[in-house]
């Protein structure tokens, strides 16, 4: 995957993240109470899960200096300074 | 007595730790106008974090922010929304602001403008809205003080007294250190913040029984506290979306935001910055507990600013009470230092060298970024006794204002067609559009703000692409623009 391809992809990824947290995402969410979420409202677990998912893509894109390597770069280059030590 | 005795310990011990990071600040210092406003453009990372986390937390996130779940019920929530766009601002814009700012000597948003516009007219507008807007906002954070001081102390000190010791204690450290001695507090501030917040959040929980029992007690008092109802769903929906737009991308533009970027070390900060600010806005768990078994525990909810103070001074130990009044002032301070640093910086590079005296040597520049930081607390405390203060209200009005410069600097960034004379026309009919929505309408702040920018926007937009285009500063756009696609970031 290209450098520019792997940046839209992230660009995607983090456009999804705001969509489903805030619109459309909250008209879909906005009223409804029930099932609870880790003891807590629908409304705000649902804003918890949004949160583990935009610190998952944020984690991606740091690995990847932001799409400027692919994440089997990173792990090769990791695994080298791993041997060399 | 002895309560008030600890409290009144434990704010001098709160006091004395940023004199003390202030005098190391200036030990430091080089003595430059450049070391006083951006550290020598040489902000590590952690420091970077620690200052832009702390900045951004303000009496607005903490106070405000429960007694926004009174009044609007989740519509607060929207903040993972909005901390992760201000997170995610930084590698978007951020970095671009850097390098501009490293190119071409840009110490201030104003800099910016001038360097790619160079129009009089846009610079003394950003000035003037920028200096207006961190006024409000600051006013913002003095009003998070006051009812500190007065609930915290229970009427010992009074607001006069106090406002002249939270000033004192804000001067003597940045004219110490400058941007040192802020993010070297700011760290310091930083921590006691995410614990302050957390605890305040776990304690009051478990004082109202635990999540089990405070939620089912809330959707019975009123399904209102923890959805959006139907009544009220159109407003509050608007307002969840508003506030998203309004708060990062205000936030971002103000002036003490682009001295952050200005400052840091290298492109990588910006990098990590983004993950290290999405992972901190958790916090935000810490004021959804503190506000809703708030609503649960509370008898009297007329005020409920002052209701969570109230709470922990009848359930908490008097330790762990002075504790959390220490973590709201860190809040307060973190974000006032700032902006009381970004105003001097303002005043002294774009009003007194841009319009008064361009030829003073740096060691006075630096003397009078000094006086500076006295000169804005002095108006800050006249403008603390003389206007009433609503705390959230007034963080959305100054985010409001400030967030329509956001639309010249995507164009300058971005769009080459983008031309001066949109820019001055689009910013001045968004703020009065802005105005006249606020004093015509009883809509939401952050809903006018965002018609505003939707006009701004637009006028930018048609402007630029109907009018004769401006060769120089597309000329500016596209040279700036290449340069730092070269670097291959």
């Amino acid at each position: 995957m290209t450098k520019r391809k792997r940046r839209i992809l992230l660009a995607a990824m983090l456009i999804f993240g705001f969509l489903a947290l805030e619109f459309p995402g909250i008209l879909v969410v906005c009223q409804v109470i029930r099932p609870f979420i880790f003891g807590l409202p629908f409304l705000y677990g649902y804003m918890l899960i949004g949160w583990v998912y935009m610190c998952i893509v944020l984690f991606i894109a740091y690995l990847t200096g932001w799409g400027k390597y692919s994440l089997r770069e990173y792990f090769r280059s990791k695994s080298r300074v791993f041997r060399e030590k | 007595m002895v309560t008030n005795a600890i409290n009144l310990l434990l704010i001098c011990a709160f006091a004395f730790i940023p004199l003390l990071l202030g005098e190391r600040a200036r030990m430091r210092s080089t003595g430059s106008t450049e070391d006083f406003i951006l550290q020598s453009r040489r902000l590590k990372l952690f420091p970077m974090y620690a200052t832009v986390f702390a900045t951004y937390m303000s009496a607005f996130a903490f106070m405000g922010g429960i007694g926004y779940f009174f009044e609007n019920g989740p519509v607060y929530m929207t903040t993972i929304g909005w901390d992760m766009l201000f997170a995610v601002l930084f590698i978007i814009l951020g970095r671009r602001i850097w390098h501009y700012g490293r190119r071409s000597g840009y110490m201030t948003a104003t800099d910016f403008f001038d360097g790619i516009y160079s129009s009089e007219v846009l610079n003394i507008t950003v000035t003037i809205i920028t200096i207006f807007c961190t006024m409000l906002y600051l006013q913002a954070q003095i009003a998070g003080a006051i009812i500190l001081i007065q609930v915290s102390t229970h009427g010992m000190i009074s607001t006069y007294v106090g406002g002249i010791i939270f000033f004192a204690i804000l001067v003597i450290y940045l004219w110490e250190g400058g941007l040192r001695a802020v993010a070297m507090t700011d760290i310091f501030y930083g921590v006691l913040i995410v614990v302050a917040m957390v605890s305040t959040g776990l304690f009051l929980m478990h004082t109202a029984g635990g999540v089990g029992k405070v939620f089912p007690e809330l959707i019975s008092m009123d399904p209102g506290y923890v959805s959006i109802s139907r009544e009220t769903g159109k407003q509050q929906i608007l307002m969840w979306i508003c506030l998203f737009i309004v708060v990062p991308l205000g936030a971002f533009m103000g002036p003490q935001i682009w001295i952050r970027n200005y400052a840091s070390a290298s492109s990588g900060n910006f990098t990590v910055l983004p993950l290290l600010l999405g992972v901190s806005s958790i916090i935000c768990v810490g004021t959804l507990c503190s506000g809703s078994a708030s609503i649960v525990l509370a008898e009297d909810k007329s005020n409920p600013l002052e209701v969570i103070l109230g709470l922990l001074s009848a359930n908490a130990h008097p330790l762990f009470y002075a504790f959390v009044t220490a973590g709201i002032f860190a809040a307060i301070f973190s974000t006032a230092n700032s902006q009381v640093h970004a105003l001097a910086a303002v005043y002294t590079i774009d009003i007194h060298k841009r319009y008064f005296n361009d030829k003073l040597p740096d060691r006075r520049l630096v003397f009078l970024a000094k006086w500076a930081v006295l000169f804005v607390s002095v108006i800050s405390y006249i403008l603390m006794i003389m206007v009433p203060h609503n705390l959230f209200d007034l963080a959305v009005l100054g985010m409001g204002g400030i967030v329509q410069l956001i639309v010249p600097v995507i164009g300058a960034m971005f769009w080459k067609r983008s031309s001066a004379r949109a820019a001055e026309v689009g910013i001045l009919a968004g703020e009065a559009l802005f105005v006249g929505l606020l004093v015509l309408t009883h809509m939401d702040y952050s809903i006018c703000a965002v018609a505003a920018l939707i006009l701004n926007s637009a006028l930018f937009g048609i402007l630029s692409l109907t009018t004769f285009p401006e060769v120089s500063v597309s000329r500016r756009i596209e040279s700036a623009r290449r340069d730092y696609q070269s670097r291959d970031y």
